[in-house]
């Protein structure tokens, strides 16, 4: 079905994320849900759906990263029209 | 709205923290994708913050930033931040997208690379509960 492979990451996301926000593990009634959508989505991919899903995240890197974002933060008064962070 | 949460450390004490601000531009300022000036060179007016570790001075460590009109429903932008994270992910840091009228940036440095699905939950949630806070 189209579109149920990019629901599938996104629903995949979606879960890690509310996992790891909810210190490990989500309510069982909200795990069961997402779970649920994502054996829907599951079924209605492809063979070859599959396996893009599968090998995309169990095989993907740690995405690279700077050694520092060589940023501070500054302080900002209520009101003020400057953003909390710059060059450092 | 712009709204950032970023994970400090301070170089005297050690301490790290969370902190994170909500900026508002007023309402309908835009429709569609946000203006290419937000939020570097105006980033609304500061109306809430919240702090963990006491700036200034503090090394930056990562960051989440959300640009969208004043009003857009959270749901929304949670939405559109999955979606952007679904396809961000395959790229190096710093990422940058727009899905729909939200755009995000996210960016961390290479000590909290391994553990970037927890830090951006961190950030989120950090930001998250400004914004719900403030609603």
């Amino acid at each position: 079905m189209i579109g149920a492979k990019r629901r599938y990451g996104e629903l995949l996301i979606q879960l890690l994320l509310f996992r790891e926000a909810a210190g490990g593990e989500l309510p069982p009634e909200d795990e069961a849900r997402m779970v649920s959508e994502l054996d829907r989505c599951w079924r209605e991919m492809s063979e070859e759906e599959r396996q893009e899903s599968e090998l995309g995240f169990a095989g993907r890197p740690v995405p690279p990263a700077p050694d520092s974002l060589h940023e501070e933060d500054l302080v900002v008064p209520d009101g003020s029209r400057i953003g909390p962070r710059r060059a450092a | 709205m712009y709204l950032t949460a970023h994970r400090v450390v301070s170089p005297v004490s050690l301490d790290e923290g969370i902190n994170s601000f909500l900026y508002l531009h007023g309402p309908h300022t835009w429709q569609g994708v946000p203006p290419t000036d937000a939020p570097d060179t105006n980033p609304g007016a500061l109306v809430a913050k919240q702090i963990v570790v006491p700036p200034p001075g503090n090394r930056v460590r990562s960051y989440l930033d959300v640009v969208a009109p004043d009003e857009t429903p959270w749901a929304e932008v949670r939405q559109s931040f999955i979606r952007f994270l679904a396809e961000a992910q395959r790229e190096p840091f710093p990422w940058t997208g727009v899905d729909g009228r939200c755009l995000f940036r996210i960016g961390l440095d290479a000590g909290l690379a391994a553990q970037w699905r927890r830090e951006i939950a961190f950030l989120f949630r950090a930001a998250e509960a400004l914004r719900i806070g403030r609603a």
